[in-house]
């Protein structure tokens, strides 16, 4: 078995989201929020915005597109409907100081903001906070004509204790499992939204269906995938259905609308990945491992010449172990038989 | 690291029995054995990488002279930097006091086997990407 700790590590750091695109989020972010709370349109309560999503939670990938910014609005306004709300809300944010191009939308819970000079998407959802934005929060539902429950704030606490306490594991497995998702389900219409794989993997961690100790990278991931495949597939033997997977914060369905055959594709992709993931962990050669695992993640997964640099960056730094075999990996020692060799620099033209 | 030539100083020499315990803990496939001239051996194997060869390797604690650690076999490839002219790896820039006969044994196995490392990265890309004292600042 070919455990690659330092590949996986370099796919991990090459999925990232870029700085360019977090500082592009942050002002995004600023510059609404500034808007606002100077604004009377929509008055709005400290502390007036807070972000909200996958790249809150540190769970984004790759290019940030979206971020979801809340709005507070008064205790008490969820006695205005939901299409009044969102309505106010949308005017309130027509002219945003400094800003040349806005497309705004009403969506069934939030006005999505398209801000083309920083190549943004903005989802703005007015929330009540009666006790709190870190609580359950009342959120319009304009299809419904009602205020719903939701809790984005509570549900990313969440996720920060189940990852501390899985040794810092479950934040990389779901940006591995949607690296997996966007390799091989392109359109943005049939693949799976994050927010349920998410949902899907902290259920299985939380059960302790999928467990975390003692495992690298390559085992943990497939051992998702199996468990993920044992969660779904009752639902894919019947026709008609598909999973029902809860949001841990509400205990309300989130994948109510996954169409049928979506999930079919999603099944089908899943059983490749599981069977590539087996034979990749299994392989005897490093190169038919890598040549697999290449497979499930895409050339996102680095090759053998970009684990050369990938090494030599960690020797460099200082941050390598020896094991008792002379095996160098990646991170410092966390076991009392490995050593970690002192800085150096080698010398001598030989 | 250090960059700068550092003051020589006399060092509290690690006892030969203690590099025995120690290599036992953190390398206990290296065999130690007293060679002729009171010289201290230990030898055995180093797999850099998964799919590395088992390097034989032999480090040498002889006197007050520096240690010297030999790659028996696979032979290396020609041509590979930062050897002696015995062929011994040169694992640190004298000078820097990186390994010292203060230090334990298993650092600088330790560093061989980062040696081997690099060295596998070089016949993989033709670059030494570790790092390097610069030449023509002593004899290495």
């Amino acid at each position: 078995m070919h455990a690659l700790p330092e590949y996986f590590e370099k796919l991990l750091s090459s999925i990232e989201p870029s700085e360019e695109r977090v500082i592009a989020a942050q002002d995004a972010h600023g510059l609404v929020r500034k808007h606002l709370q100077a604004c009377d349109v929509l008055p709005t309560v400290a502390p007036h915005t807070c972000l909200a999503g996958s790249y809150d939670r540190h769970t984004a990938i790759n290019d940030i597109k979206d971020v979801d910014v809340l709005v507070r609005v008064p205790d008490g306004y969820e006695s205005n409907t939901p299409a009044e709300v969102l309505q106010l809300l949308k005017s309130s944010l027509r002219k945003l100081d400094g800003v040349t191009e806005v497309e705004l939308r009403e969506q069934r819970r939030s006005v999505h903001m398209t801000l083309a000079q920083y190549d943004f998407h903005l989802d703005i959802v007015p929330v009540v906070a009666a006790n709190g934005v870190d609580c359950a929060l009342k959120v319009p539902d304009k299809p419904h004509q009602q205020w719903v429950t939701s809790n984005p704030i509570g549900y990313a606490a969440m996720l920060t204790d189940l990852n501390q306490s899985h040794g810092e594991k479950v934040v990389p497995l779901i940006k591995m499992m949607k690296q997996w998702r966007d390799t091989h389900m392109r359109q943005r219409s049939s693949k799976p939204k994050s927010y349920w794989l998410e949902c899907m993997l902290y259920g299985l961690v939380n059960d302790g269906r999928i467990t975390t100790d003692g495992k690298g990278w390559g085992v943990l991931f497939r051992d998702a995938l199996s468990a993920m495949r044992d969660r779904c597939g009752h639902a894919y033997e019947k026709t008609e259905s598909v999973p029902s997977i809860e949001d841990p914060a509400t205990n309300k369905i989130v994948t109510a609308k996954w169409e049928r055959a979506h999930f079919e594709t999603f099944m089908e992709r899943l059983d490749e990945a599981l069977g590539w993931s087996d034979r990749a962990i299994e392989a005897e050669e490093p190169d038919d491992a890598i040549m697999l695992w290449r497979k499930v993640f895409g050339d996102q997964f680095p090759a053998e010449e970009q684990k050369a640099e990938t090494i030599a960056e960690a020797i460099r730094a200082g941050a390598i172990a020896v094991g008792p075999t002379g095996r160098v990996s990646v991170g410092t020692s966390s076991s009392g038989s490995q050593v970690q060799p002192p800085p150096t620099r080698f010398y001598g033209d030989g | 690291m250090a960059s700068t030539k550092l003051p020589k100083f006399r060092v509290q020499q690690i006892p030969p029995v203690r590099h025995v315990v120690d290599m036992r803990r953190h390398f206990p496939g290296f065999a130690y054995h007293k060679a002729q001239g009171g010289v201290s051996v230990w030898s055995g194997t180093l797999q850099p990488s998964d799919g590395s060869p088992q390097y034989v390797v032999e480090a040498q604690l002889a006197g007050h002279g520096r240690p010297r650690v030999f790659v028996r076999r696979p032979a290396l490839v020609g041509g590979v930097r930062h050897r002696y002219a015995d062929g011994s790896l040169c694992l640190y820039y004298p000078d820097d006091g990186t390994w010292h006969r203060g230090r334990p044994l298993s650092e600088l196995v330790a560093l061989a086997a980062e040696w081997l490392w690099f060295y596998e990265a070089w016949l993989l890309t033709g670059r030494w990407l570790g790092p390097e004292a610069p030449h023509g600042i002593g004899k290495g």
